[in-house]
């Protein structure tokens, strides 16, 4: 009862040395001067108002940052500038024309700030000798080269814009854009190679890059358009046809391999020896006879491998037939005349091992069975393909001479 | 060391297991059981040999119906007789002299009625026993020197291979056949390698006819847009 008086308001009197009378609270009156004095020094130091202060506390902050504002330097001139209108030449213009602009009096008077930048593509220019020596081109007449020379030099060689501004002569035949870029790069190869006759290596690299097959770009382009306007199926179908061609490339492969580490392998096989072997009588005497023992002793096997010392049945280490060609290899066996079951009947040693040679010859033949049917049906469709290419190819070529005459030459050039 | 081994030296010990059954008699006591059939199980050598100087036990494991059901014979004949009415599959484990951590397992299936598969040879002395008999053999890769001599020694008791089944002529029978079968084998082998090679040219050729004819394609454009 008393304690909670206690604690809300200590009693001085209360029982125990320990309760002292509790500290008066840190009174603000004698040390008031230093501290308002401290405080405006802090203030103008900082710069912050008082509210701001009393939430500080006494503590400055550790690190005051103030951003200086980036501005454009201040040039500041003494006097004033004196401006005039003044003209001007260009050496891009060809003119003379002498324009005015405002300039600064003490800028110099030198040639106009931008001309530099009118650079110009160095299109070669022929003289008429050069022309008659060696640029003459039946369908093309010297006014129409000179005018595709013109507008190269005009237009940068952007050719489309040649093409464009590009007028086709009535009696000439007429050209595209193809026709035109051939057209240039032939002058200025010939030109370039009739005045230099005798190249250095870097002038004949230069002189090889100046090449352009028309016909190679033709195509180029037909075959780019054909990409472009395919549907969105067209798309679709090259995708699952490029992947199946994938696949089947693979599966050929994996083919080609077997196929030849089989035929590999039955190479060994062939020694016309192994066939005179098979007398069996004789064959067991001589298996006997190459016993290293002077007598011929029943049961015992005496071989030069390596055996592993151990105790096991005979029948435990006969080979098994995979299930799936289980079926298969039994009935191959009774083919052959021979009981179809998966152990020998009298499993002597030497039975036991020609038990096994047929077995292993057996999956071997069934294997190349499997090889044979399969190169047979390869063969099969591949000449059907190969059928179906030549009777089409007759097809193509009647289509074609139905065609305009002129792609039917240039066919027929590249043909042969 | 007394065990040294007879290296490249294989050892085959023949034998013959397998059960005999005949009907039983109609006044057998056991009929009241509803037993059919009195049958032996059994491991021998072939011919009546005698295997007792290198098996030192046989173990019968029957079917659980049996009272005791795993039967132990430790001296010849190693066989068990019983009477019954079901077939089943016995585990037998036969455990040699000098191998006492390593038994040879056998199953057999006790055949109480002839199988519909296998051709039925009729001993005309014993009309109404049936016998359903493998041959096997206990082989041993570089046995000690001790237990190859011992064989050497028992070797006409191990090999009496004369009598009316497992016999010489048996076996030379059986490989006679299996050779012929090789070599018939071999032949179709043969004459599938050449089919092969030969095919195989003939779809090399076709094959490059049919690039050649691509190539030309390809550089033409085919009329039909096939690029």
């Amino acid at each position: 009862m008393n304690g909670v008086h206690d604690m809300l308001a200590p009693d001085p009197n209360s029982a125990g040395s320990d309760a002292q009378p509790p500290a008066p609270p840190p009174s603000s009156e004698s040390s008031n001067g230093k501290r308002r004095k401290a405080e405006r020094d802090l203030q103008q130091e900082l710069g912050v108002s008082s509210e701001v202060l009393h939430l500080m506390g006494d503590i400055p902050p550790p690190i005051l940052v103030t951003s200086r504002p980036a501005l454009k330097p201040q040039i500041r001139h003494s006097r004033a500038m004196k401006w005039e209108w003044r003209p001007f030449t260009s050496s891009a213009r060809t003119d003379g024309l002498a324009l005015r602009h405002w300039a600064n009096a003490s800028e110099n008077d030198d040639d106009y700030r931008f001309s530099s930048f009118n650079k110009q593509v160095d299109v070669v220019q022929y003289t008429d000798d050069e022309y008659e020596r060696g640029l003459g081109r039946p369908d093309w007449t010297r006014e129409e080269t000179d005018q595709l020379m013109a507008l190269c030099r005009q237009f940068d060689l952007r050719f489309p814009v040649i093409y464009d501004r590009w007028e086709n002569v009535p009696s000439q035949p007429v050209k595209d854009i193809e026709d035109l870029k051939e057209r240039y790069v032939e002058v200025s190869r010939n030109v370039l190679s009739m005045r230099n006759p005798l190249p250095d290596p870097s002038q004949k690299a230069a002189l090889a890059s100046l090449q352009f097959d028309k016909f190679k770009e033709r195509e180029r382009k037909r075959h780019l358009d054909l990409l472009f306007s395919r549907t969105q199926e067209e798309v679709d179908e090259e995708a699952r046809l490029h992947a199946e061609l994938l696949q089947h490339e693979e599966r050929h492969a994996k083919l080609a391999k077997d196929r030849q580490e089989v035929i590999s392998r039955f190479y060994k096989g062939l020694d016309p020896q192994e066939f005179a072997n098979y007398n069996t009588k004789r064959r067991m005497i001589r298996e006997a006879s190459m016993n290293q023992a002077p007598t011929i002793i029943e049961g015992v096997t005496v071989t030069t491998e390596k055996l592993t010392p151990g105790l096991f049945l005979r029948s435990s280490k006969l080979s098994s037939v995979k299930p799936a060609m289980q079926a298969k290899y039994l009935a191959v066996i009774q083919e052959l005349g021979i009981r179809p079951t998966d152990r020998p009947r009298m499993g002597t040693g030497a039975v036991s091992q020609r038990f096994e040679e047929l077995k292993a010859n057996v999956l071997q033949l069934l294997e190349l069975r499997k090889m044979a049917d399969k190169i047979e049906t390869d063969l099969r469709v591949h000449s059907h393909k190969r059928d179906l290419m030549v009777a089409g190819g007759v097809a193509a070529d009647a289509k074609r001479a139905a065609e305009s005459p002129a792609v039917e030459r240039d066919r027929k050039r590249v043909r042969r | 060391m007394a065990t040294r081994r007879k290296k490249g030296i294989q050892a085959a010990l023949p034998i013959v297991y397998g059960n005999e059954t005949s009907k039983l008699p109609d006044d057998a006591p056991e009929l009241q059981l509803g037993h059919t059939h009195q049958w032996t199980v059994y491991v021998r050598g072939p011919n009546g040999a005698d295997i007792a100087h290198y098996v030192r036990k046989v173990v019968f494991r029957l079917h659980e119906s049996f009272t005791n059901a795993v039967r132990t014979i430790e001296a010849p004949p190693f066989e068990v007789t019983e009477t019954g009415w079901g077939e089943f599959e016995i585990v037998i484990a036969v455990h040699l002299h000098d191998f006492p951590e390593r038994p040879i397992k056998l199953t057999h299936m006790l055949r109480l009625f002839p199988p519909e598969d296998q051709a039925v040879i009729d001993d005309p002395s014993r009309p109404d026993l049936l016998v359903m008999e493998r041959y096997d053999e206990i082989v041993l890769n570089e046995p000690t020197e001790a237990f190859y001599d011992q064989f050497l020694q028992n070797i006409s008791k191990t090999y009496p291979m004369t009598g009316p089944v497992w016999n010489r002529g048996a076996e030379v029978t059986e490989a006679e056949m299996l050779d012929r079968a090789n070599i018939e084998v071999l032949r179709q082998m043969e004459e599938l390698r050449r089919r092969i090679m030969e095919k195989d040219q003939g779809l090399a050729r076709v094959k490059a006819e049919l690039a050649a004819g691509a190539a030309m394609q390809g550089v033409l454009g085919d009329s039909a847009g096939r690029l």
